[in-house]
C-alpha cells in the first residue's frame, strides 16, 4: 500500500489527473451499470413473477374441471400447455389432500422440487419463482397448482445487457481518456512552459528570462510569483556579481600594493624574492645561468635631504626608467630598498654579460638628471652574483650580491663588482669580528697609539692624533680598516669612541701635568655624530679628565658633513662653542664643497696624504696643495698635512705656509708611554714601534 | 410408511365378499358426485336461489344423492326432487336425471326438456344421440360423458368449456 502511494506520488500531475478521472468515471459507470442491472433484475424478476402468477392462475382455473372430475389425462394436457411458456420449468397440480396429481416437467433430468403446497403463494429465490394457486370451484377447494419458473432467462438477459454495456463502458472510457489527454495538454501547457523556462534558466544561468503569464487565475498566479522570484534572484545575482567584481578589484589592488612599489611602479622586494625563487627553480631545471645584480644609488640620501622627498622620488622614477631602458625585455627590475634596485638576468650564456649590463647601467646613470631646474649627478654601486657559479642557494646569492655591492661602494663608488670567494672570506671575517668586537671593550683589548704632529715653523711637537688599535688574543693586531666599518655597522662605534676619548683625555692630562702642552686629535665617526647626547658626553669626559676643551680637536670627514642634518650642525656649533676645535680629515678626496667650509664651524683642514705623496715633483699635487693652503689661510683656518715621509715634502709644505705636519718623517703612531719619552727628549726621532697606519 | 399400507391391504381383503354390491353403490355415488361437478360448471336458465336436481323414474343412487341435498352451487343451493311424471319434472326441475326406467320416453322427454331449458342427464347408452344433453358413461371404471351441444344450446344451458374438453364425445 505504501509502495502504491509512493508510486502515485512519483507520477506527473497530468498522469494523476488522468487516472483520477478514469477511476472516478469508471467507478461511476460501473456503479450505474450495477444499479441498472439491479433495477433490471428487479423488473425482470417482477415480470417473471407476474407472468408465473398469471400462468399459475390460468393453469389453476383451467384445471378446475379436470381436478373436479379427477381427469389426470386432461389435467396433464392442461399443464403441458405451459410448455409454450419457455420460462416455466415445472408445474405440479396437487389434489385437495396435498398429493401430487399431475405434473409437467420441462427437463426430465431435473425433476420438480418437492413442494409443500401450503407455503406462501409466491416465492422467489435465486434459481426461480414458485407460485402456488388454489384450484377451486366456487368455494370448494379442489387442490393447488404450483408453477415454477426459472430465472435463467432473466440472467441471460442481464448477461446480454452486461455484454453490451461493458464494451460500451470501455469504449466510452477510452474515448474520454483520449479526450482528457488532449484537454490536459491544453491545461498543463502553462505548467510545462514554466518548467521549460526554469530548465532553460538552470542550463544557461540566464536570470533575465521570464515566464509567459497565463490567463488562468491559478497558473497565472504561479507564473507571476515565479517571475517575482526570478526578479529577486536576478537582483541578487547582479549584487553578487558587483560585489565579486569589487572584491576582485580590491584583490588586484592589494596584489599591486603587495608586489609593486608605488613610487617607481616597479615590483618591490617581495615580488623580487618570489620571482628570483621561481627563476632559480627554472634555472636549476634547465641548467641555465642566472645573474643577480644589486644597484645602490650613491649619495641618494644627500639629494633627499637637501632637495626634498618629492625630488628624491622623482629621481627614483627617472633612475628606474633609465635602468629599465638598459635591460632586455623579460629581465626583472625591482626596487628592493630606499635607493636600492635589484635586477635578475635570466638564461645568460656568459658571465661577461653581467659586466656589460653593469657598465651600461653606470653609463646610463652618468648623465646628469634634470629635475625642477636641478642638475643631479648620481652614481651607483653595483654588486653582482651569478647562479650557479657563486652559489646555488637564493639567500646566498642575495647576500653575495649585497656584499659585492658594498665592495663596489667602498672601493670608491660609481663602480661595479663581481662577487669573488675572497669577499665571502671577508664576510666571514666581518662576522667573526662582529662577535669579537662586542667583547673587546670588556676584555680591554683596545689600545691607543698616538702620532705626533709637528709645527713646521718651530719643529716642535704641538699635538698628537689618537689612533685606535685592537690587539686580539688570537688574531693579533687587527687593522682599524677592518673593524671600524663593522663597529659602525653594529653601532659599537659609539662606546668605542667614548672609550677612545676618555683614554686620550687621560693621557693628555698626564702629558700636560708633565709640562708638555700639546693638543690631541680624535677621530669622530659619523655614527657618533648622530648621537643626541654627543656634546654632553664629550664635555663630561673632558670635565672628568680635567682637560680644557681647547686642547681637544675632533676630526670629521667630508662625507659626514655632506650628510649632516640641522641637528648635527647644531651639535657641531655646540662643540665649538665649548672651545673644541673641529678639523676636516682627508680634505680633498670627497665632495669638497666650499659652502660647508662656510656653514660649519671648522677651524682646521687636514690635507689628504694622496696629495702629499707626489710632492714636490708632481705639479698637479703641488698645485692642489698650494691651493688648499692658500684657501685655508684666507679662511683663517689651520692647515695640517698628513703622510709626510721625506724632507722634501717637509720643505715644500713649510715653504708654502702649511701650519703643521704629520707623518713617518716625524714619528710613527706609538703608545702613550713612548710619546711621553719622545716629549721628554723634546726632539726629533722616529717612533720605534712598528705599526699599521 | 409400511404399516399403514399393509393395514389398508388387509382391510381391502376382509371387505372382498361385499365388493359386488359395493361396486354398484360406488358407481352411483361417483355419478352423484359427477352430477354435482357438472352442475358446478354449468350455467342454467331460470335459476332462482335453488337448483333443483330431479330424478325421474327409478332412483338408482340410493342414499348417494341425499348427500348432495343443500350443497351450494354458486349463490344457490342444491335441492333433490323426485317428480312423478315427465311434465311435472319439466315444470320444476333445473337438472333432470332420466333414469334407465324412463328410457322409452327418452327422446320425447329430451325434446321437452330442451324447450323447458332443463339440463338433461342420463346414463343410458345412446342417450346423448337421442337428445339428452349429458350421457354418463362408465369407461374402465371411470365415469366419462358424452355431450349433446345442440340440445344444450337449444335449452340455453351453458356447460363450461373446461368441462367440455373432458367430454368423450360431443354431438
Amino acid at each position: 500500500m505504501e509502495q502504491l502511494i509512493e508510486w502515485i506520488n512519483r507520477q506527473a500531475l497530468s498522469t494523476k489527473l488522468k487516472w483520477t478521472y478514469l477511476v472516478t468515471s469508471g467507478g461511476v459507470m460501473l456503479l450505474s451499470t450495477l444499479f441498472l442491472i439491479g433495477i433490471q433484475l428487479y423488473f425482470f424478476t417482477a415480470a417473471l413473477v407476474r407472468q408465473t402468477q398469471s400462468q399459475a392462475t390460468m393453469a389453476g382455473e383451467n384445471l378446475t374441471a379436470a381436478m373436479a372430475f379427477a381427469d389426470a389425462e386432461a389435467a396433464g394436457d392442461i399443464l403441458s400447455a405451459l410448455r409454450v411458456a419457455p420460462d416455466v420449468q415445472s408445474a405440479v397440480a396437487y389434489d385437495a389432500k396435498g398429493k401430487a396429481f399431475v405434473s409437467f416437467v420441462r427437463d426430465p433430468q431435473s425433476p420438480p422440487v418437492a413442494h409443500d403446497p401450503h407455503v406462501r403463494e409466491t416465492e422467489v429465490d435465486v434459481r426461480g419463482v414458485s407460485v402456488t394457486r388454489r384450484i377451486q370451484v366456487g368455494s370448494r377447494l379442489l387442490g393447488t397448482v404450483v408453477v415454477r419458473s426459472s430465472v435463467t432467462s432473466v440472467y441471460r438477459q442481464l448477461a446480454l445487457y452486461l455484454a453490451l454495456a461493458l464494451p460500451m463502458t470501455l469504449i466510452l472510457l477510452s474515448l474520454s481518456y483520449y479526450a482528457l489527454s488532449r484537454l490536459q495538454r491544453y491545461f498543463t501547457a502553462p505548467i510545462r512552459a514554466l518548467s521549460a523556462v526554469s530548465e532553460q534558466i538552470s542550463r544557461q544561468g540566464d536570470y533575465s528570462l521570464r515566464a509567459e503569464v497565463s490567463q488562468a487565475a491559478d497558473i497565472g498566479l504561479l507564473a507571476r510569483t515565479f517571475n517575482g522570484m526570478l526578479d529577486r534572484i536576478q537582483k541578487r545575482e547582479l549584487e553578487l556579481e558587483a560585489e565579486i567584481n569589487e572584491r576582485k578589484r580590491i584583490e588586484v589592488k592589494l596584489d599591486r600594493l603587495a608586489h609593486y612599489d608605488p613610487v617607481t611602479q616597479l615590483n618591490n622586494r617581495h615580488f623580487f624574492n618570489e620571482r628570483l625563487e621561481s627563476v632559480l627553480a627554472r634555472a636549476r631545471k634547465f641548467d641555465e645561468r642566472t645573474i643577480l645584480m644589486f644597484i645602490d644609488l650613491d649619495n641618494f640620501k644627500t639629494v633627499n635631504d637637501t632637495l626634498g622627498h618629492d625630488i628624491g622620488d622623482e629621481l627614483l622614477r627617472l633612475v628606474s626608467r633609465r635602468l629599465s631602458e638598459t635591460l632586455r625585455f623579460g629581465d626583472v627590475l625591482s626596487r628592493i630598498g630606499g635607493d636600492e634596485f635589484g635586477i635578475i638576468l635570466e638564461n645568460v650564456s656568459q658571465v661577461g654579460v653581467a659586466a656589460l649590463i653593469a657598465e651600461k647601467c653606470l653609463l646610463k646613470l652618468a648623465d646628469p638628471i634634470h629635475i625642477h631646474g636641478h642638475d643631479i649627478h648620481i652614481g651607483a654601486s653595483i654588486g653582482i652574483s651569478v647562479y650557479p657559479d657563486d652559489a646555488t642557494d637564493m639567500h646566498a646569492l642575495l647576500k653575495y650580491a649585497d656584499t659585492a655591492m658594498y665592495y663596489a661602494k667602498n672601493g670608491g663608488k660609481n663602480a661595479w663588482r663581481m662577487f669573488t670567494p675572497s669577499m665571502r672570506d671577508d664576510a666571514h671575517k666581518r662576522f667573526k669580528l662582529d662577535n669579537n668586537l662586542r667583547r673587546a671593550l670588556e676584555r680591554d683589548e683596545f689600545v691607543l697609539h698616538y702620532q705626533p704632529q709637528v709645527d713646521l715653523k718651530t719643529g716642535d711637537i704641538v699635538g698628537v692624533e689618537a689612533l685606535i688599535r685592537w690587539i686580539h688574543p688570537q688574531l693579533g693586531m687587527v687593522s682599524p680598516n677592518d673593524f671600524i666599518p663593522v663597529a659602525e655597522d653594529t653601532g659599537l662605534i659609539v662606546p668605542i669612541g667614548e672609550w677612545v676619548l676618555r683614554e686620550a683625555c687621560r693621557d693628555l692630562k698626564r702629558w700636560h701635568a708633565e709640562g708638555h702642552l700639546l693638543r690631541v686629535a680624535v677621530n669622530l665617526s659619523g655614527r657618533q655624530l648622530k648621537e643626541n647626547n654627543l656634546v654632553a658626553a664629550v664635555l663630561a669626559t673632558l670635565r672628568e679628565a680635567d682637560v680644557d676643551p681647547c686642547w681637544l680637536e675632533l676630526e670629521l670627514t667630508e662625507s659626514m658633513l655632506m650628510d649632516a642634518s640641522t641637528n648635527i650642525v647644531d651639535r657641531l656649533h655646540a662643540l665649538t662653542d665649548a672651545g673644541i676645535q673641529l678639523a676636516i680629515d682627508d680634505f680633498g678626496t670627497g665632495y669638497s664643497s666650499m659652502s660647508y667650509l662656510k656653514t660649519f664651524p671648522v677651524r682646521a683642514l687636514k690635507v689628504d696624504r694622496s696629495f702629499v705623496r707626489g710632492l714636490p715633483q708632481d705639479p698637479e699635487d703641488a698645485a692642489i696643495t698650494r691651493a688648499i693652503i692658500a684657501m685655508a689661510r684666507s679662511l683663517r683656518m689651520e692647515i695640517v698635512a698628513e703622510g709626510i715621509e721625506t724632507q722634501e715634502q717637509h720643505d715644500f709644505l713649510r715653504a708654502h705656509g702649511c701650519d703643521k705636519s704629520q707623518g713617518y718623517l716625524y714619528g710613527r703612531p706609538c703608545p702613550a708611554a713612548q710619546i711621553g719619552q719622545l716629549l721628554a727628549r723634546s726632539g726629533a726621532g722616529a717612533c720605534a714601534v712598528d705599526s699599521v697606519v | 410408511m409400511m404399516r399403514p399400507s399393509l393395514a389398508r391391504l388387509l382391510l381391502l381383503c376382509c371387505l372382498l365378499p361385499a365388493v359386488a354390491h359395493a361396486q354398484a353403490a360406488d358407481e352411483y355415488a361417483a355419478k352423484a358426485a359427477f352430477i354435482y361437478n357438472i352442475a358446478q360448471f354449468s350455467t342454467l336458465p331460470n335459476m332462482n336461489g335453488v337448483v333443483r336436481l330431479c330424478v325421474l323414474g327409478r332412483d338408482p343412487f340410493g342414499s348417494a344423492l341425499a348427500t348432495l341435498e343443500g350443497k351450494p352451487l354458486g349463490n344457490a343451493r342444491l335441492s333433490i326432487v323426485y317428480p312423478h311424471s315427465g311434465p311435472e319434472a319439466l315444470m320444476q326441475c333445473h337438472i333432470l336425471y332420466i333414469s334407465a326406467s324412463e328410457s322409452d320416453d327418452m327422446t320425447a322427454l329430451a325434446d321437452s326438456a330442451r324447450a323447458a331449458g332443463v339440463l338433461t342427464i342420463a346414463d343410458t347408452r345412446g342417450a346423448a344421440r337421442k337428445g339428452v344433453m349429458l350421457e354418463l358413461v362408465l369407461d374402465d371404471r371411470r365415469i366419462a360423458f358424452e355431450f349433446n351441444g345442440a340440445a344444450a344450446r337449444g335449452a340455453g344451458v351453458v356447460l363450461s368449456s373446461k368441462v367440455l374438453r373432458l367430454a368423450r364425445a360431443i354431438y
